[in-house]
């Protein structure tokens, strides 16, 4: 099956990659699942955008798409940046698949640095864009040397590097991509979501599938695994919190932006998943801005 | 042999092959769950169709493939190479997909790869081929893709067979992943499943 782009006439194999392609990324999925937060090696191609665009992910959605899938995507939490409409676009015009913006609908959830805020159910897969995939990388630069202490389970040196934090800031200072161990096995980089999503991945219904486009790599956390955020017992893993909240919808519950409202600098917090916030809205719900604005 | 002798693959082989393996995919991701076949390709005997699904979806010429002297024959290796290109490997230590049916899960399992130590993925993937699934005994499956715990009964599990995929989730994360291909239905038992065996 083609599909037939209507701008141009060219013709494109259903999805952008051509078969051979996908079947190399079909079984290293597989291999991804089977050793959950292992990092399988796959030779993968060139797309049609640069690699900060995200295109493990768009590698990784193209090989597991089918016709009858309803995709959404979502950058820092909204449908609607640059970089979430064009690959949504890009899906629509390759596969000519349903998009959505609505979490609940969606059957694949394309995302770069957020898990949305409204529970995943069993019939979904979140697909998350990857920059760097090794979480031991800035410990040690030499990829021989991390695939070795990960097939020996030697973790030592990034317990060192968090317990570092903690002596130099009394807690420790990682925010994003929060290293989690997976499975009670290997330790993973759940790419640079905050780590106030980390809890979501522990035991989530849905599958979670990660693609790192530059360095080739492809890892998976299967539905209802265990993963759990480093920490201490004197220094328990602890997620973000604000002190107010959203001033659009209320929700003291979710993961706030800080925005600038006018030339005046007027600042507010709003949640950074933008579904999430209009869906509270529709249902009624009124921020402490909102208010003050009527 | 000549191209008619051949049995036809998929019919529309994009979208066949992209919801072929989303069955796969969510076998795999939820272990002992049993999936139904959303295509059916024509089967040349004795291949069923679960084996004939994943050998078309995941074969290519990358990917060596062996078949068990009693699936072998010069019609289904002439099949799966008119319609993969993968070639057909005689030793199955070597092999990255064993198809057998599932009486001979004990010997197999024996000596398919299991991967390395930094690369756990170079393993081989079994394709055991069943009569279907029963309702009762089989084995407890817990451990990643599973809520609690799934049941799972594939018809023709030998006792050493059971073993055999227990001594397997004990060498995690090496090990070989195991596909259970019926004609009508597959499930998946992948390594880093824990097994207990039930009563039949
Ligand atoms: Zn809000």
């Amino acid at each position: 099956m083609t599909t037939e782009t209507q701008d141009e006439g060219l013709e494109y194999n259903f999805a952008y990659l051509d078969e051979q392609t996908k079947r190399m990324i079909r079984r290293a999925l597989l291999k991804a699942v089977a050793v959950p937060g292992y990092q399988v090696p796959f030779a993968g191609r060139e797309m049609p955008m640069p690699y900060g665009w995200g295109t493990g992910g768009i590698q990784v959605t193209a090989s597991i798409l089918e016709s009858e899938d309803v995709l959404k995507v979502i950058d820092q939490g909204a449908d609607d940046t640059t970089n979430a409409v064009s690959i949504r676009k890009f899906f629509q015009r390759v596969a000519g698949i349903a998009t959505t913006e609505k979490t609940e609908e969606a059957t694949l959830i394309q995302t770069r640095h957020r898990i949305p805020e409204t529970p995943l159910s069993e019939g979904q897969i979140l697909v998350y864009q990857v920059p760097i995939p090794e979480p031991l990388r800035f410990l040690e630069p030499r990829e021989t040397e991390t695939r070795k202490m990960h097939a020996l389970e030697e973790y030592g040196l990034m317990h060192v590097k968090l317990y570092e934090d903690i002596a130099r800031h009394g807690h420790i200072a990682t925010t994003y991509a929060y290293p989690v161990k997976v499975n009670d096995r290997y330790i993973m980089d759940p790419s640079p979501t905050p780590k106030f999503d980390n809890p979501k991945m522990n035991r989530c219904a849905a599958l979670q599938l990660f693609g790192a486009g530059r360095e080739k790599r492809i890892y998976a956390v299967p539905p209802y695994t265990d993963v759990v955020s480093l920490d201490f017992e004197d220094h328990p893993f602890e997620i973000q919190g604000w002190d107010q909240p959203c001033s659009i919808c209320g929700d003291s519950t979710s993961f706030l932006d800080e925005v600038i409202m006018d030339d005046q600098g007027t600042r507010m917090f709003v949640c950074s998943d933008t579904d999430h916030c209009a869906s509270r809205q529709a249902q009624g719900y009124q921020g402490p801005g909102q208010e003050a604005a009527e | 042999m000549a191209i008619t002798d051949l049995t036809p693959g998929f019919s529309d082989p994009v979208r066949d092959a992209a919801v072929s393996f989303r069955i796969i995919l969510d076998a795999m991701a939820r272990p002992g769950e049993v999936k139904s076949l959303p295509v059916v390709a024509p089967v040349p005997a004795p291949l069923n169709a679960a084996a004939v699904c994943v050998a078309l979806s995941l074969l290519d010429s990358d990917t060596p493939y062996w078949l068990a002297p009693d699936l072998r024959n010069d019609r289904i290796i002439g099949h799966l190479s008119f319609h993969t290109g993968a070639p057909f490997e005689p030793d199955y230590k070597k092999a990255q997909f064993a198809f057998f049916p599932v009486e001979d899960l004990a010997t197999v399992m024996q000596d398919l790869s299991i991967g390395t130590d930094e690369y756990p993925d170079r393993s081989a993937t079994a394709v055991a081929l069943v009569a279907g699934f029963g309702a009762t005994g089989g084995v407890r499956l817990t451990g990643p893709g599973i809520e609690t715990a799934n049941d799972l009964s594939p018809v023709g599990v030998t006792p050493a067979g059971w073993k055999a995929l227990e001594r397997n989730s004990i060498l995690f994360p090496l090990g070989v992943d195991i596909l259970f291909a019926g004609p009508e239905s597959l499930a998946a038992i992948p390594r880093s499943t824990r097994l207990t065996e039930l009563e039949a």
